[in-house]
């Protein structure tokens, strides 16, 4: 049950001298999304192009169910993937992309109109489906574009901003079906946008400058927002040094916030001393995650 | 792949008005031009039964007219191949095509056999028109046999550096227009250079087909420059896939 679907080992890609991406890796495990974060230029772009087969590393490898993605054909079938930019012809109806798509991936005859129904129910794209691509809302190609990367059934999903220029009720429905879709498979997902990450991830890969500078279980830390009457210092160092504390940043008036991953119970008596005031839970932050690790 | 690729590239210039008024377009400039070398026919038939010349509608109507119809054949092929790659690279598409599990010599046939399978009707039309001129006089069917194999060649040919060129350029205007520059290039170098360059020579290669002579050298001339850019083409996809 611990076997990855996708393993990338010492990711390295170079071009003309300039190092896009360096020492990066990955285990993506079945039912597990993963969050890739990083500003413009960190590197995310090429990261995805690696793992989905795309783009072939200078150095390292990945391998997919046990098999090199890029000495292997067979690899590349379980990878789906969703660029940035809608990949979708659009001169050509839904159903069009959607059977070129699977042709692409080896589907012929019967079996390519039953993933072809399938995807067209699971992604509700029925009433559009004859529709040409050009004349789709951006939800909709969206909507189609995940059809197209899902219509082989693939292990591994890897989807690139996928909620981008999706208004927010559109990039709501979007998350949900990501939520669903996760079931039995591994999905990795890169986006600027923190509610992306918040909502879908329960691990995240931070990058800067072509480097994986940070990885995240989120589901092992917690967030609090806790108010002080009495701390012994402004700043946080107090706070860091307790057992269990992963992070904590001075916020003003007394207000801290800690990252931690232990249980509260732990440092109740502590911050009794201290003069608990108030304790409420916070969202992951995200943003200083993403924001505080420059180097 | 290959086919799925090419039916793609099939479907996706002719459900679109371009690939259709291209077609419409070439179809009656080739029209016009028959009729107008019958015209011309017709005025000198009687001189020609008088000087008792060996010249008949072959020489003198359909080889013209295919002729002309392999420049028509240079113009409209850039035209319908210019997006055939780059349209792929600009859009984003690419990564989508090579992280499937096609080889880039697949991706390359595909779009290749595709853009010269698009062009067929046309040359079926003409193949046609040259047919039912010759059921009025006594055909010669293997000169029209030979016409028609080399201007298969030169579609062969053009479709090859049209995708070639399309692989070099993210704009399909660019890359049509570097492909009409090469292939003029090539059909005029029999007029102006010297006899080592004019090996090179396009025009003087079809002239052969179009006599009616099938000659070892035009077919390797042909052959050579479809193999040679297709090679270069699938490097060129290899390259954007990352060297893999």
């Amino acid at each position: 049950m611990d076997t990855p679907l996708l393993e990338a080992t010492a990711l390295e890609r170079t071009d003309q001298g300039q190092t896009r991406l360096t020492d990066f890796n990955l285990r993506l495990k079945a039912a597990q999304i993963v969050g890739l974060l990083g500003v413009n230029g960190a590197g995310k772009s090429t990261a995805l192009a690696l793992l989905s087969g795309a783009l072939a590393p200078s150095h390292g490898e990945v391998r997919v169910l046990g098999e090199n993605l890029h000495a292997s054909a067979k690899a590349r079938r379980h990878i789906g993937l969703l660029p940035e930019r809608v990949p979708l012809y659009p001169q050509l109806s839904v159903t069009e992309n959607l059977d070129f798509a699977g042709r692409l991936r080896g589907l012929r005859g019967p079996a390519l109109a039953r993933a072809r129904n399938r995807v067209v129910r699971q992604l509700e794209l029925g009433t559009f489906q004859h529709r040409l691509c050009s004349r789709l809302s951006r939800g909709m190609a969206q909507r189609a574009a995940i059809a197209q990367a899902l219509i082989h059934e693939p292990a591994i999903l890897i989807l690139d901003e996928p909620t981008a220029g999706l208004d927010p009720a559109q990039a709501q429905e979007l998350r949900e079906l990501i939520l669903h879709m996760a079931a039995g498979r591994a999905i990795l997902l890169a986006s600027h946008i923190l509610d992306d990450i918040e909502q879908l991830c329960r691990r995240v890969i931070i990058l800067n400058q072509g480097r994986q500078v940070a990885e995240q279980d989120l589901d092992s830390v917690r967030s609090m927002r806790l108010q002080l009457s009495k701390p012994p210092q402004q700043d946080a160092d107090f706070l860091s040094e307790l057992p269990g504390i992963a992070q904590a940043r001075a916020q003003g008036n007394g207000w801290y916030r800690i990252e931690f991953t232990g249980t509260i119970e732990d440092l109740s008596p502590r911050l009794t001393d201290w003069g608990l005031q108030a304790l409420i839970p916070a969202r992951y932050d995200l943003q200083a995650l993403l924001t505080e690790r420059p180097e | 792949m290959i086919f799925a690729i090419a039916a793609r590239e099939i479907r996706g210039i002719y459900v679109t008005i371009m690939g259709w008024a291209a077609l419409a377009v070439a179809q009656l400039l080739l029209a016009w031009l028959l009729f107008t070398q019958l015209e011309v026919y017709q005025k000198i038939l009687p001189e020609l039964i008088k000087a008792r010349s060996p010249l008949g509608l072959g020489d003198l109507v359909i080889s013209p007219t295919l002729s002309s119809a392999a420049l028509l054949l240079i113009i409209l092929i850039p035209l319908l191949g210019m997006g055939s790659l780059s349209d792929e690279k600009r859009s984003g598409r690419i990564d989508l095509l090579l992280s499937s599990p096609i080889s880039p010599l697949q991706l390359v046939l595909g779009k290749w056999l595709g853009l010269l399978l698009a062009i067929l009707p046309l040359l079926l039309m003409l193949l046609v028109m040259a047919v039912t001129l010759g059921l009025s006089s006594a055909p010669d069917s293997g000169r029209i046999a030979a016409s028609f194999l080399g201007l298969l060649l030169l579609s062969a040919m053009a479709a090859a550096i049209s995708l070639w060129l399309s692989a070099l350029n993210e704009q399909p205007l660019a890359a049509a227009a570097m492909a009409w520059g090469l292939l003029f290039l090539l059909w005029l170098l029999d007029t102006t250079a010297s006899s080592s360059l004019s090996v090179l020579s396009l025009n003087a290669h079809l002239q052969g087909f179009l006599r009616g002579l099938v000659r070892s050298s035009d077919l390797i001339y042909f052959i050579a420059v479809v193999l040679a850019t297709l090679v270069l083409t699938t490097h060129r996809v290899w390259r954007m896939g990352g060297g893999k």
